[in-house]
């Protein structure tokens, strides 16, 4: 995932605001509570924590970017939750769409 | 024509075979086997019968042919009894209404608790109730009896979940009871509560009572995949969850590109996803953190983990883009620069590879603002590319392992690249260190000198920077200014043992310039200063350190330049310390050559009485000790021939091996003296003596075959003995044995492989030649000498990797196209079609095909001697990860 939208810095983020959203994302999720969003939050701390890495974070974005565009997609998703409902309309195409098809019965 | 009758076994397998087609929905099927043999057994088959009909009416409706329903549903009036007719009729309204009524009618069957009991049907239609959304707030109920008023109180519920109403949600659900057709969604809503008020766990505990299969079941898996912990190898949810999952992460319609676009990859062609994306979403691909920059570094790191002919595809599509100018955006140039550049740097022949770092960095600093650390980095990698062009490996992490092979244009160009690396960014020591290198490859010691004395500025709490300024100073006997880099080292780690060592062995140094000045007070003093110090040890071992090597270090310095009488003293110190005689004699033999080595070679007396010595009472306890001697003297660099204490040692050797000695004492030599050891021959002697004791000693037999001459036995033979050991190690459980000779019998394998000559006609008549006339029993095989194959065939065996391509190539030339056909036949399957291209002259696509990835110069042929090695270099070189590449610049 991208260490930027997992630390939830902007792009232009320095080293001091960084490293500040680091240790605060670590004090809500710490290792014993929660192990592997604790690994995922140190490694893209590690991987944006000064210029040089940055610079290597964007001439080739490592990490685990996902088994497929569908997983990638849902990592992304998954990593903040949605905590607002949806509107009426929404929450009324989503529930159709939970219906099993045919096929699947 | 009569049907035949039927015997109960027989109609017991056709029962079997029709409940087997009912439970895999095979209601066709099931209905005309079980119209064959109803008449056999009305009572058996009937209401199967029936069962295939309601199952085939059920899915008619679903796909919408109401028509043939209905004609199913007339026929089934004839035979099934009227509850089932009842349920189907009102199921089959469900399945296709349109009017009001339905519901209605729908409602009031779930309200007469005799319609129909089973629970999954009542779930079901109480689901299909509630997605009819016939809601609208501030509306009074409309619709029929207790389960209208349930239903319309769902549907309040979700509009106030949808306006975050949390309490008045919860109101809305009381009149739902727990014994209701609506109870899954009450469930459910009550769970959505709950978790958009961030009680995770309580959400969960809510959904857990939801009945399978259900449309609440399913909107609670989607939830789910929010509230459950992030794994990382996860089960992508079914496709119609997917599409769930999209509309309330706000993106619905995506799931269907998304699943369209993993149609379309696979590792042959990685940019199909790619490119169907770009087609498709607006904003891909996007550097930006959202989820299409997720999407883009999906495919951006698939499409360079592909296979070759993918990555291939992918350079061709961009640079069809980068040649037609039809970027979609900055953000795609870039993308498409940065592999250009992943792609490009392992190749230094292709030509526009520097442009495309130029572009990159222009672009990047448009993107991020200027920043000379890309700059640098942009350098070190051009550079990188120079240096190792023409090494089997251009990754800079293997230069420890391998010299870089430079040709001289290359080697001015890369250092003009280093120093504006350094220049961008003082603090790239990926640059100062390859810049190092390339000095020391090119002897260019002055600018050496001076680049490590700026990088033991610039780097003052880097070790290793300087430890390698501390050995070139001391290499330039500059020893005063190598000590205080091993200081200033030591002060960052000062438990590191190699470094004290340096400490000390640079304090010799320095106490012998003294003497060679003829200061000798100040050199007797840095003596003292050792033995003084935390520097000098009591035990025996450490031969830079030992009480009795400094002892011993100041005698020779006293005999070679100082005062004869002093020597004595301290020589008489350091060989009632020392741990044997003859290490002492051996030490004092080679510190005298060494020091006097200025003067010229001069005979001494070391070396006389150590020959007294081997000659009179050597044991095998002094032989370890004078292989330790041995082992650390030529860790050393810059020494005189040492032939006479070879010699001493071999001697010695020899002699010991006449005298009793352990098995333990035998394995300590082993330790010392590794089978390409020089010494290890001399080893023979204690073999055989041991061997008297105990002719199956596995470990020592495989050690005797090791140290026999290679030529002496024939590979087969070798491989015969190694496997009779290997049973006697088993059975005696000696691990260590069982290791080696496992080792040995998987290695031998390629080594004696070889392939008969192209021509069989020839290999035959060789045979023939070698077996006589056919009589007789054939010859061992494994004694067979090699047959010489031509020139090219043996070219294209000794070559591996890229030099094999551009053998086989090579070789093809010569042939005629009958000859290629079949040469051809026999490579497909074998090696990729893009190398077959290239050996075959065919031109791939557009791109700079296999020029890519095999320069045109084909590389000097490994050197006899050096086969293995150039074997096990080609290996690496097959597929050079360039990821790593790329990551060692940081």
């Amino acid at each position: 995932m991208n260490p930027f939208f997992v630390l939830d810095v902007p792009p232009d983020a320095d080293d001091e605001t960084i490293r500040k959203t680091y240790l605060e994302a670590i004090k809500k999720a710490p290792p014993e509570k929660d192990p592997e969003r604790f690994r995922i939050i140190h490694q893209a701390y590690e991987s944006i924590r000064n210029e040089s890495q940055r610079i290597g974070f964007r001439l080739f974005p490592a990490g685990s970017a996902g088994s497929s565009l569908t997983d990638s997609f849902l990592r992304h998703a998954r990593w903040r939750p949605s905590m607002e409902p949806p509107d009426w309309e929404t929450l009324k195409e989503f529930l159709c769409q939970c219906q099993i098809p045919p096929n699947q019965k | 024509m009569n049907k035949a009758i039927i015997n109960p076994g027989q109609l017991a397998e056709q029962e079997k075979n029709i409940r087997d087609h009912l439970s895999q929905g095979r209601w066709r099927k099931a209905r005309d086997e079980a119209k064959s043999v109803l008449k056999q057994d009305p009572g058996r088959f009937l209401p199967l019968i029936i069962e295939a009909n309601v199952g085939l009416a059920r899915e008619m409706a679903s796909r919408g042919l109401t028509s043939e329903a209905a004609q199913v549903l007339t026929y089934l009036r004839t035979i099934a009894p009227p509850e089932t007719v009842r349920l189907l009729e009102v199921e089959m309204k469900r399945a296709a209404p349109t009017a009001k009524s339905t519901t209605a009618e729908l409602l009031a069957s779930l309200d007469d608790p005799s319609f129909c009991t089973d629970a999954s049907w009542r779930s079901r239609t109480a689901d299909w109730i509630v997605l009819r959304f016939d809601f609208a707030p501030n509306r009074q109920s409309a619709l029929p009896g207790p389960s209208g008023g349930e239903v319309q109180s769902i549907w309040q519920a979700l509009h106030h979940v949808s306006q975050q109403q949390w309490k008045e949600a919860g109101e809305s659900l009381r009149p739902v009871s727990a014994r209701s057709p609506f109870r899954n969604w009450k469930l459910l809503i009550k769970g959505l509560i709950a978790y958009y008020q961030g009680e995770f766990e309580r959400a969960g505990q809510f959904w857990e009572g939801i009945e399978k299969d259900t449309v609440p079941d399913q909107a609670q898996k989607v939830y789910r995949l929010w509230t459950e912990p992030v794994r990382e190898a996860r089960e992508v949810p079914e496709p119609h969850l997917m599409q769930a999952f999209c509309t309330l992460a706000r993106q619905p319609g995506l799931a269907p590109l998304l699943l369209a676009a993993e149609k379309k990859g696979n590792p042959q062609n990685p940019i199909e996803p790619y490119a169907f994306l770009r087609r498709s979403l607006p904003a891909f691909p996007s550097l930006k953190p959202d989820w299409v920059g997720a999407l883009t570094d999906f495919c951006c790191q698939s499409m360079l983990m592909a296979s070759e002919q993918g990555v291939e595809q992918t350079a061709d599509f961009f640079e069809d883009l980068e040649e037609n100018r039809a970027w979609k955006s900055d953000a795609e140039r870039l993308v498409g620069l940065r592999t250009f550049c992943f792609l490009y740097t392992a190749d230094s022949h292709h030509e526009p590879w520097q442009d495309y770092w130029k572009s990159y960095v222009h672009l990047q600093e448009k993107f991020y603002g200027s920043s000379p650390r890309l700059r640098s980095i942009a350098h070190l990698a051009e550079a990188s590319c120079l240096v190792f062009a023409g090494c089997s490996s251009p990754l800079p992490g293997n230069r420890k392992e391998q010299a870089p092979l430079l040709k001289t244009e290359h080697a001015s160009r890369a250092i003009r690249l280093l120093e504006c690396s350094m220049q961008e960014d003082p603090t790239q020591k990926r640059a100062c260190q390859l810049l190092a290198d390339l000095y020391r490859q090119l002897d260019r010691k002055k600018d050496l000198g001076r680049l490590l004395e700026i990088m033991a500025r610039q780097f003052p709490g880097d070790k290793d920077v300087l430890c390698q300024a501390a050995g070139y100073f001391l290499e330039r006997k500059a020893v005063t200014k190598a000590i205080q880099y091993v200081e200033q080292a030591r002060r960052i780690d000062r438990l590191d043992p190699k470094l004290m060592d340096d400490y000390v062995r640079m304090h010799f140094h320095l106490a012998r310039q003294h003497f060679e000045k003829r200061s000798f007070p100040k050199g007797r003093e840095v003596i003292e200063q050792l033995l003084t110090g935390e520097y000098a040890l009591a035990t025996k071992d450490n031969l830079d350190r030992s009480r009795w090597t400094i002892c011993l270090r100041r005698g020779i310095l006293e005999l070679s330049a100082g005062f004869a009488g002093l020597a004595e003293e301290w020589l008489a110190k350091a060989e009632a310390d020392a741990p044997s005689k003859a290490a002492f004699l051996l030490q004092a033999h080679i510190l005298w050559v060494v020091y006097q080595s200025r003067q010229g070679y001069a005979h001494d007396d070391f070396s006389k009485k150590l020959e007294r010595y081997v000659q009179s009472r050597i044991e095998i306890g002094d032989i370890l000790w004078l292989l330790r001697v041995y082992r650390y003297i030529s860790s050393l660099t810059g020494l005189p021939p040492l032939s006479l204490a070879e010699n001493l040692i071999l001697k010695g050797m020899k002699k010991a091996a006449r005298s009793s000695f352990s098995r333990q004492d035998l394995l300590h030599l082993l330790e010392l003296l590794s089978p390409n050891h020089r010494f290890f021959f001399g080893l023979d002697p204690y073999f055989k003596n041991w061997l008297k004791k105990d002719p199956a000693d596995p470990l020592i037999r495989y050690y005797q075959m090791r140290s026999a001459d290679p030529e002496s036995i024939s590979p087969g033979k070798r491989e015969k003995t190694y496997r009779e050991i290997l049973k006697e190690a088993m059975a005696r459980r000696d691990e260590t044995a069982i290791r080696l000779l496992e080792n040995e019998l998987r290695l031998k394998r390629p080594e004696e492989f070889y392939l008969p000559p192209p021509d069989f006609e020839d290999f035959q008549e060789e045979l023939d030649e070698l077996w006589g006339d056919g009589a007789g029993e054939p010859p061992d095989l494994d004694t067979l000498p090699p047959i010489p194959l031509p020139d090219i065939l043996q070219k294209v065996l000794n070559s591996t990797g890229r030099e094999l391509i551009c053998a086989y190539k090579e070789m093809v030339s010569t042939m005629g196209p009958a000859e290629k056909k079949i040469m051809r036949q026999g490579l497909t399957g074998t090696i990729p079609k893009a190398d077959l291209d290239f050996i075959f002259g065919r031109k791939t696509g557009k791109g700079q095909g296999m020029k890519r990835f095999f320069p045109p110069a084909p590389p000097e042929p490994p050197q006899p001697g050096k086969q293995k090695q150039a074997r096990q270099e080609a290996e690496k070189e097959k597929s050079p990860p360039p990821k790593s590449f790329f990551r060692r610049l940081f």
